[in-house]
């Protein structure tokens, strides 16, 4: 099974365009897009996918041994651009993806023109004078949470998800909207996400970058999201005025027209 | 019927009667918290219920927080990577389980529904929450939760001990217990990574040799001290518990500092104790701290246990395999040594052992030379096969030194060689590991040293160094069979070789014959990688030229050298005794100007000399640094001897066959080209190919009045006399010719003629003259009778004229008469062309008839007769033909 299949990507929008490439972050699937995404189709080929072992990847793959890094999930992202061909790639990252975006742009800067960091955050965990916003006991508690949450409610709550079909037009979606359905790779996704530290990386990221930080972000704050801009030379910084880590889902349209002018000046060939 | 109310409307009726109050109550009081809040999460409304439980005031919450801060942390996170992205995908999500923080930052635990909807006023999205205190259920479900992770992780740790269990149990190495332990060792504890470790270096040290996966492959050493809180804990056979290095780091300083920089937060580590000594440790890592269970701390217990059982176990297999195979690399050693049977054959045996029953990677073999001082590499492979070497015995390498002192000599690695031992030539090369040295002897002699180079490092293993002392022993042992054989070899390869030499020059009579037996068998007799010989000039002595060669190819040989620049011309009157060379560089030096681009690593150069002159100079090679032993040199020298005797004769016979050829030269004569009418051929076939001289003569004269004499003649003998003889019986023939033209008055003359002159008496002589009109007269002394050959191919023999052999007193001349036709032919032959070893003259001669008469003859007829006669057989005497033709010449007029 190639990459592709593998993660689950998915082509669309128009075809000879310079392409757009949407990186959801922990918890959810390329599902996370789905009011973002169709805004660029018009003028870009947009490319989604499913990061290993979320939406429907193919789980089956998935050592836990073998991703352990932030820099594994960015590899991922450089296959398929290579699997695709993809030249001038401008990557949107959400949450953790914000910051594996960063590490596959380091890793191949000549693959990308841009970087757009959606509630990027290099570190979690506070740490000396830097604050990331959690502990390490907030770290573990979340774990407990993803735990109990998908013992006592991941099975139970496939049937209400049945009933809900008011919408059929959503089933297809809702299906795979179940995310990270292993809870052994959701869990080893948390660690890496949430206890990774990706500070002294911001410096080595030369492409194009604008970093998209919502006005009131309970997991990235607005710190966050200025350490982040401070610390990327020549990078943009736009905040979204709302609350929440999930613009691309609660505020779309803002976290379009945020992205599009950006996106607009960077020198694509067409 | 009609008294059971209208659901409808009964519920409509109850509805709207109590909507106004009660509902309202319910809302806000009822057995739940209710929170509205906008599509990014900022509340809008929050009921009673909720600020009650909580203990917050709804003015501090409204607009001014969202749902999410009143989560704990973990659960902030799950809600806005998981709950959120749901709501907006689905619309609804429910019982999430969550805790929520009071105002005193208690946690109430709670379920958490939600709706995603649109306003149907504003058209805003907004999401409705509800909660439900669920503190007892939740301590019911930690409890569950507790329960089911225990029994999934004993079921785990059953099949992973099981597996683990049955792994072990075939694992026979170290490595498969290693490779058992760290690949399914991991699964002992969820998320951890597990390692197996194993002391070396005396302590210093400890290795990973399985597990872990950081650096991208298991191996990794790094040094430990001597002691150490938690090395005394491991050596005492108790567990190593980490929960988390940052409140452990005072317990445990050194190794917190390791873990923290190794990304390694909480660990265990369980000894690994065999026969009550640690010799290693299982350790399991994780990125997070963690509390280890006891049913955690019972599994690595047991899997700790498992494996020093089965180390123990592997330790026994292994200590009797490898006696088991010293045993046998000892047996099949002595086995290939008896079967050797020359030195060579013993140094082979040890190259060959070294690595194939030892396991070296690298050995040489070195020899004390005859005057013990010093050390010749002759034979090595692998690393350090330096054949050619050649270093003092006071050297101070390890071989060397295992030579001198008589005892075997180790080091542990690269770096306590160059420090005991920095004169070891094996120092420049790149990768090995220990180095073992042991002398070679036999009986009381020392022959030199042996030298094994192996890939690992460390202190031999005492049983390892018994082993190859064994080795020396049988291979010291084997030398003295092989000296005896090497004797009775080189006796018997001396006598071989005076037979040869006997039998080759009783063949060989020329220097080229010569010269060509002592190159090829002389190589062949030393196992000589090439010979050269060159003799003196016979013109010039103090010039050697290049006679013959064998072996030399890609060698560049001197066609000349002067004698004087050969290096062993020392002492030229007696022509210098042999010098024997060896090693490559002196031997291309000692060859300078001789024989260039030579490989040899030995060489001989061997003056020829006879009666204190010198004849010539022969160069053996060997391609060997150890082939000149004593024997060998002793039969080089006899060799030597043999060579310049026949050499000596050769050219002595060379100078007599030189000077032969010469005069016969000058003795044939020359036929000058005859008349038109006549077509004559001559052959001259000598009887020896050893001396080509013989007393056979012949002479063909145009006189002035146009007729043609011939003159065929035998003088008795052969050699060099008969030779003279036959010039002085050719020169008086031709004279009488030229004076008297009757055969008859030529052959009377001869007769007086040999009369006097004692070397032609009794030779034999024809004297035939034709005139062109084809009338013949001839004259025979005791000559085989003429043939003459008429054009219709009839044979007449002319047997008229006769005399006596030349010389014989009182023998009257007399001569006959023919005519010679046209188209007839004359054929005037020696006795040799019929008179032939096992034939009788009769049936030879009518032989020749036979051939005549169908025969032509051209220019070349006195060849083919001879060849047709003699039919590629060896011939014993001289053998002359002349044939004469009578050509019809055609007039113009006609």
């Amino acid at each position: 099974m190639g990459i592709l299949e593998r993660l689950n990507v998915r082509v669309s929008g128009a075809p000879d365009s310079p392409p757009v490439m949407f990186a959801h972050g922990f918890g959810c699937d390329q599902a996370m897009w789905r009011h973002v995404a169709p805004a660029f189709a018009p003028d870009f080929r947009v490319v989604l996918f499913d990061h290993m072992g979320c939406g429907r990847s193919s789980a089956s793959s998935f050592d836990p041994h073998d991703y352990t890094s932030l820099e594994r999930y960015a590899a991922d992202v450089i296959d398929i651009i290579e699997a695709l061909d993809l030249r001038d790639v401008v990557l949107v990252g959400h949450s953790v993806s914000a910051m594996i975006g960063a590490l596959a742009t380091i890793a191949a800067p000549e693959r990308f023109a841009g970087l757009v960091m959606i509630g990027p955050s290099p570190r979690y965990v506070d740490d000396d004078s830097y604050v990331g916003g959690f502990t390490r006991g907030d770290v573990d508690e979340m774990l407990q949470t993803l735990e109990s949450n998908y013992l006592g409610w991941s099975r139970a709550m496939a049937p209400v998800i049945m009933d809900n079909l008011d919408r059929p037009e959503l089933a297809d979606e809702l299906e795979s909207s179940l995310c990270c359905v292993d809870p052994a790779i959701a869990r080893q996704f948390a660690r890496v996400t949430f206890l990774s530290d990706n500070r002294a990386d911001l410096s080595r990221i030369s492409v194009p970058t604008l970093v998209v930080q919502c006005e009131y972000d309970a997991i990235a704050s607005k710190s966050v999201g200025l350490y982040v801009h401070q610390h990327i030379a020549g990078s943009e910084f736009t905040v979204l005025d709302v609350a929440g880590h999930c613009p691309n889902l609660s505020a779309p349209e803002q976290t379009v027209e945020a992205i599009r002018p950006f996106v607009a000046r960077l020198p694509l060939r067409t | 019927m009609s008294d059971e109310p209208d659901p409808a409307r009964t519920t409509g009726t109850f509805g709207s009667r109590i909507a106004s109050d009660a509902l309202e109550d319910a809302v806000n009081d009822g057995p739940f918290g209710l929170v509205i809040t906008d599509a990014h999460g900022v509340i809008q409304w929050v009921n009673v219920t909720l600020t009650h439980w909580l203990a917050l005031r709804a003015t501090e919450l409204t607009g001014r927080r969202t749902f999410q801060e009143l989560l704990a942390p973990g659960g902030r996170i799950y809600y806005d990577t998981h709950v959120r992205p749901l709501l907006h995908l689905q619309h609804q999500v429910s019982e999430i389980a969550l805790e929520l923080v009071r105002s005193d930052g208690s946690r109430m635990p709670a379920f958490v529904n939600s709706r995603l909807r649109r306003d149907q006023t504003t058209g805003q999205q907004m999401v409705d929450i509800v909660v439900f205190d669920a503190t007892l259920r939740r301590s019911y479900d930690t409890e569950l939760l507790a329960e089911r992770r225990l029994a999934e992780q004993s079921e785990t740790l059953l099949q992973v001990m099981y597996s683990i269990a049955s792994g072990l149990g075939g694992a026979i190495s170290m490595d498969d217990i290693v490779a058992v332990v760290a690949d399914r060792g991991s699964a002992t504890i969820s998320g951890a990574s597990c390692a197996i470790w194993m002391f070396g270096d005396a302590g210093r040290s400890v290795v990973r040799v399985g597990g872990g996966r950081d650096a991208g492959h298991s191996r990794l050493e790094i040094t430990v001290p001597q002691s150490g809180p938690a090395l005394d804990r491991l050596a005492a056979g108790e567990l190593v518990v980490i929960a988390d290095r940052v409140t452990m780091h005072d317990e445990y300083p050194l190794l917190s500092k390791w873990m923290g920089a190794t990304g390694v937060d909480s660990a265990l580590i369980a000894p690994l104790m065999v026969d009550g000594a640690l010799e290693g440790a299982i350790s399991y890592g994780f990125a997070t701290a963690h509390e280890f269970d006891s049913a955690e701390l019972r599994a690595v217990t047991a899997l700790a246990t498992q494996t020093e059982q089965a180390l123990r176990r592997a330790r026994l297999v292994s200590a009797q395999l490898r006696s088991q195979e010293r045993l046998e690399a000892l047996l099949e050693f002595t086995d290939q040594l008896s079967g050797a049977l020359t030195l060579d054959d013993v140094v082979d045996a040890m190259v060959d052992g070294s690595q194939r029953l030892l396991g070296a990677i690298g050995v040489r073999v070195a020899l004390l030379d005859d005057t013990g001082q010093q050390v010749d590499f002759v034979r090595g492979l692998g690393i350090g096969g330096r054949v050619g070497l050649r270093i003092p015995i006071e050297s101070n390498s390890i071989g060397c030194t295992a030579i001198r002192t008589g005892e075997m000599q180790s080091v542990e690695d690269r770096q306590a060689l160059q420090e005991r031992f920095p004169d070891s030539p094996i120092l420049s090369e790149p990768e090995f590991g220990r180095v073992v040295a042991a002398q070679l002897r036999r009986g009381e002699q020392v022959l030199g040293g042996w030298v094994l180079a192996f890939s690992d490092e460390g202190p031999a293993d005492l049983e390892d160094m018994k082993l190859i002392e064994l080795f020396a022993a049988q291979a010291g042992q084997a030398t003295q069979r092989a000296a005896l054989h090497d004797a009775a070899h080189s006796a018997r390869m001396y006598a071989d070789l005076r037979r040869l030499m006997s039998e080759a020059l009783n063949r060989a009579v020329t220097t080229a014959e010569v010269g060509r037996v002592v190159t090829g068998e002389g190589r062949r007799a030393f196992d000589a990688a090439g010979l050269a010989l060159f003799v003196v000039d016979l013109h010039n002595p103090l010039v050697l030229v290049a006679e013959a060669v064998s072996g030399l190819d890609g060698v560049t040989v001197a066609a000349s050298a002067s004698i004087g620049d050969v290096t062993v011309s020392a002492d030229l009157p007696g022509w210098a005794p042999l010098r024997f060379v060896t090693g490559h560089s002196a031997v291309v030096a000692a060859l300078a100007g001789l024989l260039d681009g030579v490989g040899w690593e030995a060489a001989v150069l061997m003056p020829l000399g006879l009666f204190g002159r010198a004849i010539g100079l022969t160069v053996v090679g060997f391609d060997r640094l150890d082939a000149l032993s004593s024997a060998t040199r002793a039969a080089l020298s006899s060799f030597s001897a043999e060579a310049s005797v026949a050499i000596g004769r050769a050219r002595r016979f060379d100078v007599d066959h030189d000077i032969a050829i010469t005069l016969q030269r000058s003795l044939l004569p020359v036929v000058q080209p005859l008349h038109d009418c006549w077509t004559v051929s001559t052959w001259y076939q000598p009887g020896s190919e050893l001396l080509e001289v013989g007393g056979d003569l012949f002479d063909v004269t145009e006189l002035d009045d146009g007729r043609i004499v011939l003159v065929v003649g035998d003088v008795v003998g052969h050699g060099l006399d008969a030779a003279a003889s036959m010039g002085l019986l050719r020169s008086a023939a031709k004279a009488l010719v030229l004076v008297r033209s009757r055969p008859a008055d030529v052959i009377a003359g001869l007769h007086a003629f040999a009369a006097v002159t004692p070397g032609v008496l009794y030779s034999s002589i024809c004297c035939i003259a034709v005139a062109p009109d084809g009338t013949a007269h001839y004259a025979c002394a005791g000559h085989p009778f003429p043939i003459l050959r008429h054009e219709d191919g009839r044979i007449e023999p002319l047997e008229g004229g006769r005399s006596t052999l030349l010389g014989i007193v009182g023998a009257p001349a007399t001569q006959a008469e023919f005519q010679l036709t046209d188209g007839a032919t004359l054929i005037v032959y020696t006795d040799g062309l019929i008179e032939r070893h096992g034939a009788s003259s009769v049936s030879e001669m009518s032989r020749l008839s036979g051939y005549l008469a169908d025969a032509v003859f051209p220019t070349t007829a006195a060849r083919d007769v001879v060849e047709q006669m003699l039919l590629d057989q060896p011939t014993q005497d001289d053998i002359v033909v002349v044939c004469l033709t009578k050509t019809p010449v055609i007039s113009p007029a006609q």
